[in-house]
């Protein structure tokens, strides 16, 4: 069957079979979208309630149901949050992962929560609170030792510059400013920050103009960055820990064969020492002892595999102790200020729980003890001296959305429905199947704070039934299918980070490398026999382009180089390709911030097709790498996104002509397919939403002496 | 047993001091490991044999010790020869009774950071590895009860064991010796390692261009990366294919799998420039020989490392390429407890 109906498709999608369980599972995923993407907590509510009422036999279900609508009360500010978790509490004793999780919740509320305004509320024991919240929220800074400032990247008010916010008056100041000169955005950003233990300085990565990442360090006071570690050959860094003493900043190196090093760097002249290179793995998370001389961090000991163990290493490269080793998930979240233990995530009870280690000269002393069960996959931020443990969690979700397209017109017959799933984990990137009746897309958990994708999805809507493609890859993006719809072809990186596209079969689920790094978002004409890909090269300043290839020989063809390319869509019948572009100066010396163009796959010159000196929209994205382009299925317009965070869809005609909306707007699209039968669109869009919380008054964890900048180590 | 530890110098190379007490009866011992610019300050060392010169000057000359063969004609020195970046320039080694190895003698250059040892990986340690050639029949061709009686009866060999381990010779002292002196055997400070700590100008404008072949349409970063630029892993490039069976069935006489026929470890591109002739069996002789066997994909065979396949590099990138390895990754060898040469 050549075509399938697209009836049967949203048949499949919002009743799921007809099986009355099933439906409820959708209108929480709605819901959840709701509460969740849109941010209409009111209308989740609502939905909440709705399965409640309706699924009652469904306990799993309506436990669920509850605990997410309490959540959502919470957000509201509403008196009615205690009263639902009591619920869960008194009436589901069969659920009780969603009754800790109530508890949990119970029991931060009953602890005034920090605001922007007040004074820190009296400690009363050892608790949860929320510290941060809203679409400001980063997940990439941390927390002074006195717990009252945060750097992070404000990446929503100053478009990726450096900040720090007082917590106890909710200021906020920037520290870097980034250049702002032309009509375009600059690019560059900073990422990961560290405050130095003392509050005086932060550490911090810095996306330089050239798309370089080096390290910088400024004072919290302001004034001018100085750049700690810049090298070429040096591909990306991340700052992890402040010293005590504040001499040395703790980093990991992505280094150009694609190996990974723990360095220590001297605060003093940037002087880098390598501790040990880690092959094609990383830490996630690094944390100095309070005597300075040792660091602890986590790691995958088996390449395969992700769950990773907690190694101790002397600071001087003598010794390394695999201090947490379990076959299950143990992630470091960081020193104890009183300098005796080790707080630890893991998933040895089944769910993640916070745990602690004695340490004591580098090795680990008895058994882990519990600290608090079921915190969810969270990402440190770091101690405060006083015993506070500062924390990321992470409540944003992406998700693929449909919306049916009315035949006459092209414009949005319905408000955009997001694709139910059981599978626990988020959809992106999704893309319509070459015969139309599967969805392929990319999935990862739905906890945890951040990461690609890892899992490949395809959604059958012949069945509704959802296939996972196991993948030998670290990640996977751009999913795309063969001519054919026999395989899939995506970008991503084998275990050892060796990127590139690599073709899955479905069949067989063998998987090869069809190119080198530096190529991405992968198009097949309907013939299979050409792949097209945006290649960028790795000459810092080379034009990127879009490349023909061969798929019998392997020969490949420059179809166009152009600076400033972006992305581009390959029309429907393999003849032309729209392409994206970034800002760049025009004839007459004007900037032209952003471009769509039409090109023929044979070559030839480029046609402009639709030209904005409007800086902002064509920037999907806050560093305006990207728009969602594709083309409607008769290959008469090209769709494209316009917007910063709130995107719309536009369409343009392919022969030229005024460009108009399409009726959609949903937070950050970042890539629309069009069914073959061109009723509906595929959307993927949403961004990660964060929140700061804090585990006050870690049990033994307040540092015993007061700390100093001088302290000898 | 304690061990404490500092580094000296703020700049790299660093030096780390270990300084051991032991028991009473050892002489104090505190060694200062160097590290060389491009090497990790860490180095996997068994707390059960911490590095201590008395340990590593006794290695260094069970190293050289030709006595501990069976017709005292070789030592370890003979195959792995310090001049010859710690390898013999052979196919093949030479044993005793000129009996003929089965594989050639890799550098034993940054051992000490290694995974696995031998060129199939049979040995899970250092300490394991360095007693196998003792009684290789194609090797040393002796045994160890000989040996360890030989050195029980020199009596400078008897206080050298005495002053490093407060105890005569055995087994496990003899192996542990000889691995602490082995993993002071190092080479770093090349040209490659300045480069990548920002010296644009350590190497030459064609060796650059061959560095992008290298991590590039080279494909050889693919296992030959890190300090040691070795994945540790293990790799069928065909050359144990004759064109019709293994004859040399490599990392699959031990574990028995299929795919792990005519594998051999990823030697170190390290001090390549003098290590040739090259490949496990010693069968390429240049670098340009090693850069066209590569271009053509390996050896066709049922058992291929997948990451093979034809390179279809131009003229000048294979020049390029081997510009970069016989330019850029010969430094500075290091052994035992002498001062580092070039």
């Amino acid at each position: 069957m050549k075509r399938l109906s697209i009836a049967v498709f949203l048949t499949v999608v919002a009743l799921a079979g007809g099986v009355r369980a099933q439906n409820g599972y959708e209108l929480l995923q709605q819901a959840v979208s709701k509460e969740q993407v849109d941010g209409n907590l009111k209308e989740a509510i609502a939905i909440y309630q709705r399965i409640v009422r309706d699924f009652r036999t469904d306990r799993a279900l309506v436990a669920k149901a509850l605990v997410q609508m309490g959540r959502a009360y919470e957000k509201l500010g509403s008196a009615e949050a205690p009263a639902v978790y009591t619920r869960v509490i008194r009436e589901f004793a069969d659920q009780p992962q969603l009754i800790a999780e109530a508890r949990s919740r119970l029991a931060s509320l009953e602890q005034p929560t920090r605001n922007a305004t007040g004074s820190r509320p009296a400690r009363t024991g050892f608790s949860t609170v929320q510290i941060w919240g809203g679409p400001n929220v980063d997940a990439m800074g941390s927390m002074s030792a006195d717990g009252r400032y945060l750097s992070f990247t404000d990446w929503h008010n100053a478009g990726g510059d450096l900040a720090v916010r007082d917590l106890t008056t909710g200021a906020q100041r920037r520290l870097t400013n980034k250049d702002s000169g032309g009509k375009t955005p600059s690019p560059e950003f900073a990422e990961f920050s560290r405050m130095s233990g003392d509050g005086s300085q932060v550490a911090y990565a810095w996306f330089t103009k050239e798309q370089n990442y080096e390290m910088r360090v400024i004072a919290t006071s302001g004034g001018q960055p100085r750049t700690l570690y810049s090298n070429p050959e040096v591909q990306w860094l991340q700052p992890l820990a402040w010293s005590p003493d504040g001499t040395l900043v703790a980093a990991v190196f992505a280094r150009r064969d694609g190996t990974n090093q723990i360095v220590v760097i001297t605060v003093a002249d940037g002087t880098a020492r390598i501790l040990k290179t880690t092959d094609w793995r990383r830490p996630d998370a690094i944390a100095f002892s309070r005597d300075g001389r040792f660091i602890a961090y986590d790691f995958p000991p088996d390449e395969a595999a992700g769950q990773r163990d907690i190694y101790v290493m002397a600071v001087d490269g003598s010794r390394e102790v695999d201090v947490v080793n379990h076959a299950l998930d143990d992630r470091l979240l960081g020193w104890f200020p009183s300098g005796d233990r080790l707080l630890f995530a893991s998933d040895r009870t089944g769910s993640t729980s916070a745990w602690a280690l004695s340490v004591r000269e580098g090795r680990a002393t008895g058994s882990p003890e519990l600290i608090k069960a079921d915190v969810g996959r969270i990402g440190p931020i770091g101690f405060s001296d006083a015993g506070d443990f500062y924390y990321i969690s992470r409540v944003g979700i992406q998700d693929v959305f449909t919306v049916a397209l009315e035949p006459s017109t092209g414009k949005a017959a319905s408000a955009p429905a997001p694709l139910s799933h059981r599978s626990g984990r988020e959809k992106l990137q999704a893309v319509w199947s070459p015969d139309g009746e599967r969805l392929l897309y990319g999935m990862r958990p739905t906890q945890g704070v951040g990461g690609l994708p890892k899992l490949l999805g395809i959604l059958s809507l012949k069945t509704g039934s959802e296939q996972i493609l196991p993948l030998a890859l670290k990640y996977v993006q751009w999913p795309a299918w063969s001519g054919d719809g026999q395989s899939v072809i995506a970008q991503g990186a084998d275990v050892k980070g060796q990127g590139g596209l690599h073709r899955i079969d479905l069949a067989s689920g063998a998987m090869e490398r069809v190119t080198d790094e530096g190529r991405f978002q992968p198009a097949s004409t309907r013939d299979g026999k050409t792949l097209f890909f945006f290649e960028q090269p790795a000459v810092t300043g080379a034009t990127p382009r879009i490349v023909a290839r061969d798929m019998t020989t392997g020969q490949h063809r420059t179809v166009c180089a152009l600076p400033g390319v972006a992305g581009f869509a390959l029309s429907p019948d393999g003849q032309s390709l729209a392409i994206h572009l970034r800002s760049r100066r025009a004839e007459g010396g004007a900037t032209v911030a952003g471009e769509i163009q039409l090109v023929s796959t044979a070559g030839g010159e480029p046609r402009t097709l639709l030209v904005t000196d409007d800086p902002l929209d064509f920037c999907s994205s806050i560093v305006c790498s990207n728009i969602a382009i594709t083309w409607t299925a008769d290959g008469k317009f090209i769709l494209f996104t316009k917007g910063i965070a709130a995107t719309e869809l536009w369409r343009v005609p392919s022969s030229g002509g005024t460009a108009e909306r399409v009726g959609v707007a949903l937070p950050l699209m970042s890539r629309v397919s069009a069914h073959p039968d061109g009723k509906t669109l595929a959307i993927s869009a949403g961004f990660p939403k964060f929140e700061v919380w804090a585990l006050e008054n870690v049990p033994g964890a307040a540092a015993k002496a007061t700390r100093t900048v001088s302290a000898k180590r | 047993m304690k061990l404490r530890c500092r580094t000296i110098g703020r700049a790299m190379p660093v030096l780390i001091v270990c300084s051991l007490a032991v028991a009473a009866t050892t002489a104090a011992a505190q060694f200062s490991r160097h590290v060389p610019l491009g090497l990790d300050a860490f180095m996997p060392v068994p707390e059960t044999n911490p590095l201590t010169p008395a340990k590593i000057e006794l290695g260094a000359r069970l190293f050289n010790e030709r006595r501990l063969s069976a017709d005292s004609s070789v030592s370890c020195a003979t195959c792995h020869d310090r001049t010859k970046a710690f390898t013999d320039a052979r196919p093949f080694s030479i044993g005793v009774f000129a009996r003929p190895g089965r594989r050639s003698a890799p550098t034993l250059v940054n051992r000490g950071y290694g995974r696995v040892f031998f060129w199939d990986g049979r040995a899970a340690t250092l300490e394991e590895q360095v007693l196998g050639p003792i009684e290789n029949p194609n090797e040393l061709g002796n045994t160890l009860t000989n040996v360890l009686r030989f050195l029980e009866a020199d009596s400078t060999y008897a206080a050298a064991f005495n002053n490093a381990f407060g105890a005569g010779a055995d087994a496990q002292r003899l192996s542990q010796a000889l691995a602490s002196y082995v993993r002071t055997i190092s080479s770093g400070d090349a040209p490659i390692d300045r480069f990548t700590e920002g010296d644009g100008s350590a190497i030459s404008e064609r060796a650059r261009f061959g560095l992008t072949v290298f991590r590039g349409k080279g494909r050889c970063t693919t296992c030959h990366v890190g300090p040691t630029f070795s994945d540790e892993g293990f790799h069928n490039t065909g050359v144990a294919w004759n064109g019709q069976r293994f004859v040399d069935h490599g990392r699959a006489a031990l574990t028995g799998r299929a795919a792990d026929r005519g594998a051999f470890k990823t030697p170190t591109l390290r001090e390549i420039s003098r290590t040739a002739p090259y490949m496990h069996d010693g069968s390429l002789a240049t670098l340009d020989d090693v850069v066209e066997y590569y271009d053509a994909g390996g050896r066709a065979n049922p058992a291929l490392d997948p990451e093979l396949r034809p390179l279809r590099l131009r003229p000048d990138e294979k020049r390029g390429l081997t510009a970069f390895l016989l330019e850029s990754l010969s430094g500075t060898i290091g052994e035992g407890l002498r001062p580092a040469v070039k």
